[in-house]
């Protein structure tokens, strides 16, 4: 029977993480676990050799500042992770059988600037609904149906992307202004030409489909994956 | 180590074969398996694994599992079956190349053959 690590020396291995300024809990389970069997490899040759030297041994495949350098790289990776995720699900809407949805809905939007006489108040008939209803997410729907509250003293790089999706709504409150601002530029207001109107059309249900997709789909996934990983594993 | 350099590119065939031949791994195992295969000519940095294994989870080809393991959470990964069709190809893909290069730099093994 080899000689394992005892809970306490695990609890060091978690403090030795914060005093390395890696705080979030997803990536610390995989530190400690890689230090802890680094440590247990080294007493299965060396069962006298202190905990301190064994972990000493085991930092030293991480190299320089290896701890921090790691957390910076698997955010970035993280990031790029949700950024794939996003951009595959927003592809599907571009291809067949979703892109009938994408098409149908372009084409609605596409018929009313048509038949409206002023493309600018359409605009803002549907920009200043989305502005509104983005403050409604903002402080209503998402920290009661989608934000996680871990118990206070664990963070995870999910949740601060969680959270961060919350932030990112303000560019819909924008909206409206943007169209106070590009409507002149684009000469949009009395605007009869066809290909404009299309192009604007097809942009706004991008846009609506990237807006589900980053507010809802991306947080379930998230969510999701949260609570399949970690949440039993968080005690 | 300038050998290092050469396998960085193929990280991820590595981590995929690993993982189709073993079934399921957490991240210290797979440095100290290809340090063994290899009897230490490869040595994968911590930086390199965790970042790539992250990538392959995000593309569908890995599925992961927290187990408690000796008083810690232990993170194992595994082939989801996207994975296990793309190591095929990838390992197709790898010995054309070492068959190319072996070409490239042996020119006359490809006249005796």
């Amino acid at each position: 029977m080899f000689k394992k690590l005892t809970e306490e020396q695990v609890r060091k291995l978690y403090a030795f993480c914060l005093k390395s300024e890696v705080y979030e809990y997803d990536l610390q389970i995989e530190i400690v676990d890689h230090l802890a069997s680094s440590i247990e490899e080294q007493w299965q040759n060396n069962p006298n050799l202190s905990f301190g030297w064994a972990l000493k041994n085991a930092l030293k495949k991480f190299g320089k500042n290896g701890l921090q350098k790691l957390e910076r790289k698997v955010k970035k990776q993280l990031q790029r992770n949700f950024r794939i995720i996003l951009w595959n699900y927003f592809f599907e809407f571009l291809k067949l059988p979703k892109i009938i949805l994408t098409g149908v809905f372009s084409l609605s939007l596409y018929t009313i600037f048509q038949l409206a006489p002023n493309n600018t108040t359409v605009l803002y008939f549907i920009t200043i609904p989305a502005a509104l209803f983005s403050f409604y997410y903002h402080y209503y729907i998402f920290p009661r149906k989608i934000a996680i509250h871990s118990d206070g003293n664990r963070t995870f790089i999910l949740l601060d992307y969680l959270n961060n999706v919350n932030k990112k709504i303000g560019f819909f409150v924008q909206l409206p202004y943007w169209v106070l601002l590009f409507s002149n530029e684009l000469s949009l207001r009395n605007s009869n030409i066809w290909w404009k109107e299309a192009l604007i059309s097809f942009l706004l249900a991008c846009l609506v489909v990237l807006f589900y997709g980053y507010f809802y789909y991306l947080p379930d996934k998230i969510r999701g994956y949260f609570f399949r990983n970690y949440l039993e594993n968080s005690n | 180590m300038q050998k290092n350099k050469l396998y960085k590119g193929s990280l991820s065939t590595i981590v995929l074969k690993l993982l189709n031949d073993k079934g399921k791994m957490y991240g210290y195992q797979i440095t100290r398996e290809v340090e063994k295969i290899t009897t230490g000519e490869m040595v994968i940095t911590e930086g390199a694994l965790y970042p790539t294994l992250h990538k392959l989870e995000a593309k569908g080809l890995l599925s992961v599992e927290i187990k408690k393991v000796n008083n810690r959470p232990r993170k194992y990964y595994f082939l989801t079956e996207n994975g296990k069709k793309e190591t095929v190809t990838l390992l197709n893909e790898m010995k054309v190349f070492i068959q190319n290069m072996d070409v490239l730099l042996n020119p006359k093994t490809a006249f005796d053959v």
